[in-house]
Formats: C-alpha cells, sequence, structure tokens
C-alpha cells in the first residue's frame, strides 16, 4: 500500500516546539537541555502507558526507562522519523510509539504476557456472527442440539460460514471494521465510537443496526433465511 | 511489530495514529479500515492506543490556578468586611455540599433478565430520577422515586439481546439534580 510507504513531503503540520528543539540542537549540552524539556513535556504521557502495558509497578518503571533509552538511541533516531500529518497529533503517534516499545521490553523480560493480545480477546468473547446476524428470528427449540450434529449438518454449517463470509466481504471497509470490532473483539459502543470517532455510542448501534439489515438481505438473497443447518 | 518499524503489510504508526485522529483523507482512512478489519493485531493496538489517548492524565495547570485564585480570596475577603451584603448566617440555605453522583449499579452488561433498575445512594438526596432509553435514544420509560430501586413495569418490554441505556439522577437540592453516567445493558441471550 503506497500510502504506508510516503516520507515527509512538505506537509504543512508543524513539530512540537521541543521535539523541534531537540532534533535541531547544535552541540551536546543544548542537545541535554532539549531532552530534559521533552521529556518534561511528556513523562505523563509515557509513564502512563508505561504503567497501563505492565499493570506492576516496577515493571512499569522498568518500562518507561527502556522507552526513555530507546527514544534518545542512535540520535534520537525514533523521533527523527516522526513525520507530522495535518489534523493528527504528535502525542498519538508517541503513544503508539511507546506502547510499542513496552510492550517489546515486556515480552523481552517475561514472554508473551497473559491477556495481552488479540487472541486473548478473542478467547474472551465467544460469539458467534451468525447467531447474532439471525438472532431475532429463531425459536431457541429450533436449535439443532451439538450431539446431533450429523455430516449434513456440519456441510449445512460450512455453507452458511462461507455464505456469510461472501455477504460480510461485499460490505464497505468501514462497515467490515465495525462488524470485526463488535462481533470478532468484542468491543463495546463505547470502545468503538472512540477508535472509528462515532460522535456517540448510539451512532455505532444504529450503524450496526443497518449493516445487519444488509447482511441479513444478502444472506437471503443467497437462500439463507435462517441460522439452523 | 517491533517497536515503531513496522512490516510493508501493517501500516505505519504515523498512519494509525492519523487514523485515530480523523485525519486522513476519505481514500486513506478506507485503505486503513480494509487492513484494520482482516488483522487483528493492528485492530487490538489500535484499540489500545485509543484507550491509552483516552485516559492520559491531563495537566493539572488549571487546578492550581484556581488553587492559587481561591488562596488569594480567602486572604482578601476577610479584609473587605463584606457580612452585610449577604444577610446573617443562619438566615443563609444551609451550604450544598453533596457532588457525590449516584452510580448506576444493575442492570450493566449483559443479564439473564431485567426487571429492575438499582443503583447507589446519594446522602441527602430526596429523590431520584431514573430513564431508560433503547440504542436509538428514545426514552422508554422514566420514573421518579424515593428509594433507589425502581421495577420495570409491564409495559416496557425489553427485546432479548438488544442493547439498552439507563442512567439516574438524584435530586440534591432545589432544582439541583446529579446524575449517573449514562450505562447499557442487554437482556436475555437471544442466540443458541
Amino acid at each position: 500500500m503506497a500510502l504506508f510507504l510516503y516520507r515527509r513531503r512538505g506537509m504543512s503540520n508543524p513539530i512540537p516546539a521541543e521535539l523541534a528543539c531537540l532534533l535541531d540542537a547544535a552541540d551536546p549540552a543544548a542537545r541535554e537541555h532539549a531532552w530534559d524539556r521533552f521529556v518534561s513535556a511528556h513523562t505523563g504521557l509515557l509513564l502512563h502507558t508505561a504503567r497501563v502495558v505492565c499493570h506492576d509497578h516496577d515493571a512499569a518503571m522498568d518500562a518507561y526507562a527502556y522507552v526513555l533509552e530507546a527514544l534518545r538511541q542512535d540520535d534520537f533516531r525514533r523521533l527523527r522519523a516522526y513525520t507530522p500529518m495535518p489534523g493528527s497529533k504528535f502525542t498519538t503517534w508517541l503513544v503508539m510509539v511507546a506502547r510499542r516499545l513496552c510492550v517489546d521490553q515486556v515480552r523481552r523480560r517475561y514472554g508473551q504476557p497473559r491477556g495481552e493480545g488479540p487472541a486473548s480477546e478473542q478467547v474472551r468473547l465467544v460469539r458467534t456472527r451468525l447467531a447474532d446476524l439471525l438472532a431475532e428470528d429463531v425459536d431457541p427449540d429450533q436449535l439443532s442440539e451439538p450431539a446431533n450434529a450429523g455430516p449434513d449438518a456440519e456441510l449445512r454449517s460450512r455453507e452458511l460460514g462461507r455464505a456469510l463470509g461472501s455477504s460480510v466481504d461485499e460490505l464497505e471497509p468501514r462497515d467490515r471494521l465495525l462488524l470485526a470490532l463488535r462481533f470478532d473483539d468484542g468491543r463495546s459502543a463505547r470502545e468503538i465510537a472512540a477508535i472509528m470517532r462515532f460522535p456517540t455510542p448510539f451512532h455505532v448501534y444504529r450503524r450496526l443496526t443497518a449493516v445487519l439489515e444488509m447482511l441479513k438481505a444478502s444472506l437471503r438473497r443467497r437462500g439463507i433465511e435462517g441460522p439452523t443447518p | 511489530m517491533a517497536a515503531d518499524e513496522s512490516p510493508a503489510t501493517h501500516p505505519e504508526a504515523r498512519v494509525l495514529a492519523a487514523y485515530l485522529d480523523g485525519a486522513l483523507k476519505d481514500a486513506d482512512r478506507s485503505l486503513v479500515e480494509a487492513h484494520l478489519a482482516g488483522c487483528a493485531e493492528c485492530r487490538f493496538e489500535v484499540a489500545a492506543v485509543a484507550q491509552l489517548v483516552r485516559t492520559v492524565p491531563q495537566p493539572r495547570r488549571v487546578a492550581v490556578g484556581l488553587a492559587a485564585a481561591a488562596v488569594l480570596a480567602l486572604l482578601l475577603v476577610p479584609a473587605l468586611d463584606l457580612p452585610s451584603r449577604f444577610g446573617p448566617a443562619e438566615r443563609r440555605e444551609p451550604a450544598v455540599t453533596t457532588t457525590a453522583a449516584p452510580v448506576a449499579i444493575a442492570p450493566r452488561g449483559a443479564v439473564e433478565s431485567a426487571r429492575e433498575l438499582v443503583w447507589s445512594a446519594v446522602p441527602h438526596a430526596t429523590r431520584y430520577r431514573v430513564m431508560l432509553m433503547d440504542s436509538a435514544g428514545t426514552v422508554l420509560w422514566r420514573w421518579e422515586i424515593a428509594d433507589t430501586v425502581a421495577v420495570l413495569p409491564d409495559t416496557v418490554r425489553l427485546s432479548p439481546g438488544s442493547p439498552y441505556f439507563w442512567k439516574v439522577e438524584a435530586e440534591t437540592g432545589f432544582d439541583r439534580w446529579v446524575a449517573s453516567d449514562l450505562v447499557d445493558f442487554t437482556a436475555g441471550t437471544p442466540h443458541r
């Protein structure tokens, strides 16, 4: 994707003053002074990031020290890589980089943290997308028992899965992301609103309802009327 | 993903940051959303950063300024000798010191059934006003009560699996209300 490869090309958004001072510092003394200023401006944000990633106080302080060290490394290589984008905040980028560094440090020291990562999110919330999708039309008495599931039911279930996958693929990327955040990751409407910049959680639910209606219609066109195998 | 160096298949940190800030143009945003829809790793990262950005403690410059102003006022007011303007102390209304808001206790999240709404008591509250809404923001039911429990009437029928929102306000003085957060819940399990 070309979008992800472009670099500084005359972007008009200004670099924050404390970062500009740091990157333009001519001598070691000025650099030290500018670094102190930079750390003082962003220490709250960096500490907060370390605390959220690490939970434990000592580990958080280690991660915080590691982030500072990594940002200083190779004449501030990581900070020099920052390219302002119009409308985007330096602090959001800094949180993202600091979080990645903290996660790296935690993995290096303790291995993969328990409860961290998308896999555990999926385990946390077991949801059946198709069941959610067509829930309103289902009579619980009509649902087949897992014990009765035979080869036919399995085949039918696979067909349903394929049909649902195709219907989802026809959606706009924004709607696919909405479904993934809600049903794959189990995010709350409030979280989704923050990520996708919906004005309120109500707007998330409204859009979800509309997308589910579109999916139902698409499945009906494929001859699927319900989730029963 | 190692630090800020992204594999070619993942968006750069600055692109994801710009996405969270709503700074991407439509075409670019669509590309990022298409990637996020299929990449659980990036989705998890974006959600984690959104949460971090939302919860970063803000600097306390305003609080310090207000504290300084308050100290100054405390030093100056006695010197101005103003009691006659406000009348004798015994005739004044008692000071309102209650600032605690009620907390919506149940139902929250996914529950088996929701026939009553329960919230925490607020000291000196004379009554509570509770409001139930559907996911479109339509008010389904509104009630005033002195207790901290309100039983939903039979006329309010909740659809299993549908999201609902509710909040409660406590009256702590004349026309003075403090509200709980808006909480959401779903009652019943529509599937399986």
